[in-house]
């Protein structure tokens, strides 16, 4: 798919962030993800799909959350986060376990996939 | 080959029936039509609109009310999100008020909603429809979806349809309700506009009566109509009123000499007749999406991904050059060559094809007739089709090399700012960890072991909402404590070489990356109109490469979806 996705990749950027509205259900049930978002560091939030219908905020929890972030803001990251309590379309509480890497968004594609599924703490 | 022939002899008279007879069909045809939303605050007003647009164009189509079932949302009291409703409350997001305020209204559908968008009506209905097919009481069956996708992150082929709250209608759900038309011969044609909706190309692909159209990849997220959208500024659409692909695919169908309903206030004055027999099947519908929407967008057609899927299987690019003069020098002159592209002699098979790639041609030649591409590819006037082919295929080769050089330089820069992510993380800790041991007061640690125990109660306890909140409220306020501690710290004249050193990289490289992204946007937005070009043209060869040089069960896969495909609403 990775092919497929170089060549089909598009960004939808500056004015088109906000003139075209992706919508799809946001779901995370519990378990270990891989999710790319925008820290916000004045709420310790990571803003998944930002600028769009479908941005989340996952308030991030964790010591790696003091470490792992540059100061710049608007920067976006791929992270590797646990959901312990099943997340909607609300939003909701992660625990940080670190951040993988900076990241380039590009909202066509899903922001999050989950690693490994885990039963939830409630 | 034979026996095989003959199929392809009765799928084809089978095509050219549906053609001459398809305004007879009447009510014998059902239509199902979901707009499941979520849950209210996901439920956008743009789910009403595009199924008040199908319906309107199913009734110009003779459908008759009883023939179309609509489930949506909660059922006839839904509400649905619409900004510009009056009623007005604030929008929370996780812990966090945004400025953003959110309307909810009564829906405006509610003389055509029958049911709530919940998964046992729907399959209730699903054994009903297909009832009547076995019973021969119908004759063919449009599923038609609009709301949420929820991805399948395990298999985006795979991805749910979002139904009422938290239900979803899974691939299996479907593809039962396909098998079981598919006993009695019944046709469905599947039709999805949400995101990840590209998951039901996998059901036509695999069943014999199902073709499928679908406004995103499997993997991909699909989009409403931009504000000042040129086609449809003569219109009254609202913004962010429609998803792109529902609007257009209604339009295409539209009868322009019916007015007085929804689709008349709100479609484009353009005919999506592009073979200009006189009607407009789902083929054309598709096709007249794609090249009025924007062109960043990927919708797909059945026959073009199994096509693109059979060479993916032979790992067979197709270029111009390898199917030669057969197909792609003489698109100019398509009744001269198809005839080739099956080496086979009955003629109802080269008529099938001829006429269903010239229609295909016809759409391909609109879209290279688009202004967009014009301006940019600067045509001749008076280029032939086959010059401005070479045209676009040079101008994407040019995409592709240029756009790699692009990718290239966001590749550096992130690499280099995640460079400086990781040692700033280094010094970071080793801050963190000096003030530990240096700290005489003791409060950094007492700040540390109360962000512990509240990471421990966060990670493990079984806490209510309120608790929730307090924990993680608890979290924030040490972790804010402790940040500052951290970076009065670093502004220690110990570290302050190392920090000074560090934020002047990090400055650099966030410029670096900030402009190769403003680099690759212009670049993809100036580029789009050639990429979507040169996409269906791709399409193209790869539907030619496949009647040419397929195998007779490929080949009459083939038709089977273009029957389906090619047969008006």
């Amino acid at each position: 798919m990775s092919a497929k996705i170089s060549r089909f990749k598009i960004l939808i950027a500056g004015f088109a962030l906000f003139t075209i509205a992706p919508a799809f259900a946001f779901e995370m049930e519990c378990g270990i993800y891989e999710v790319t978002g925008k820290f916000e560091r004045r709420t310790r939030s990571l803003i998944v799909y930002p600028g769009t219908a479908s941005e989340r905020r996952l308030g991030l929890y964790g010591k790696n959350v003091l470490s792992d972030f540059l100061g710049a803001e608007d920067l976006f990251y791929r992270t590797k986060v646990l959901v312990n309590r099943k997340v909607g379309n609300e939003g909701g509480l992660v625990k940080l376990i670190e951040v993988l890497d900076t990241a380039h968004y590009d909202p066509m594609f899903l922001q999050y996939k989950q690693i490994v599924a885990q039963p939830c703490i409630r | 080959m034979g026996f095989t022939l003959t199929r392809f002899s009765v799928a084809i008279l089978f095509i050219a029936n549906l053609v001459s007879s398809a305004s007879a069909a009447g009510p014998e045809r059902a239509a199902i039509l979901v707009g499941g939303g979520g849950s209210l605050d996901a439920n956008n007003y743009r789910y009403e609109n595009n199924l008040r647009l199908f319906h309107n164009v199913l009734s110009e189509q003779n459908y008759s009310k009883n023939a179309i079932t609509v489930f949506f949302n909660e059922g006839k009291d839904s509400q649905v999100r619409d900004p510009y409703a009056k009623v007005r409350k604030p929008e929370h997001e996780y812990q966090v008020k945004r400025e953003n305020d959110t309307s909810f209204r009564m829906n405006r559908i509610r003389d055509i909603i029958n049911e709530p968008a919940h998964l046992d009506k729907i399959k209730t209905e699903f054994e009903r429809v297909s009832q009547l097919a076995k019973n021969k009481q119908i004759s063919r069956v449009t599923l038609y979806t609009t709301d949420h996708g929820t991805p399948n992150t395990n298999e985006y082929g795979k991805s749910y349809i979002t139904l009422a709250g938290e239900q979803k209608l899974t691939i299996e759900d479907q593809e039962k309700f396909v098998q079981e038309l598919g006993a009695s011969g019944t046709p469905v044609a599947l039709i999805g506009v949400q995101c990840f909706s590209g998951h039901n190309m996998n059901l036509a692909l695999k069943n014999p009566n199902a073709c499928a159209f679908s406004a995103a990849a499997p993997y991909e997220s699909s989009y409403s109509i931009s504000m000042g959208h040129e086609v449809l500024k003569k219109t009254s659409v609202p913004p962010h009123g429609y998803s792109e692909y529902s609007l257009f695919f209604s339009c295409a169908l539209h009868k322009k000499s019916v007015k007085g309903n929804q689709a008349a206030a709100h479609c484009p004055e353009l005919s999506a007749d592009f073979d200009q027999n006189g009607q407009v099947s789902l083929t054309e519908a598709h096709y007249f999406a794609v090249m009025n929407m924007d062109p960043a967008s990927s919708p797909k057609i059945s026959s073009q991904e199994f096509a693109r899927s059979i060479l993916k299987q032979k790992n067979q690019p197709v270029s111009k050059q390898q199917l030669g003069d057969a197909i792609a020098c003489k698109m100019e002159e398509p009744g001269v060559s198809l005839g080739s592209l099956v080496r086979a002699v009955d003629p109802a098979v080269v008529l099938g094809l001829k006429s269903h790639l010239e229609l295909k041609r016809a759409a391909f030649a609109k879209l290279l007739a688009h202004k967009d591409l014009e301006k940019d590819l600067k045509f001749a006037p008076k280029a032939t089709l086959d010059q401005r082919i070479d045209k676009l295929e040079r101008a994407y080769k040019k995409f592709e090399r240029d756009r790699q050089g692009v990718l290239n330089d966001i590749h550096n820069a992130l690499s280099g700012m995640n460079d400086v992510r990781k040692r700033n993380k280094d010094l970071r800790q080793r801050v963190i960890q000096d003030l530990l041991e240096s700290d005489t007061d003791g409060n950094f640690k007492k700040l540390n072991a109360k962000l512990q125990a509240a990471e421990k109660a966060l990670d493990s306890k079984n806490l209510t909402s309120e608790q929730l909140q307090i924990e993680q409220g608890n979290y924030n306020f040490c972790a804010y404590e402790m940040d500052k501690e951290v970076d009065k710290a670093m502004a220690h004249v110990s570290y302050r070489a190392q920090v000074d050193k560090l934020k002047l990289e990090e400055k650099q490289k966030v410029e670096e990356y900030n402009s190769a992204v403003n680099r690759e946007s212009d670049f993809l937005r100036e580029y789009a109109p050639v990429r979507r070009a040169y996409e269906q043209l791709e399409g193209y060869y790869a539907e030619a490469e496949v009647l040419k040089n397929g195998s007779p069960e490929q080949k009459l896969k083939l038709l089977k979806l273009y029957e389906c495909e090619n047969q008006p609403l």
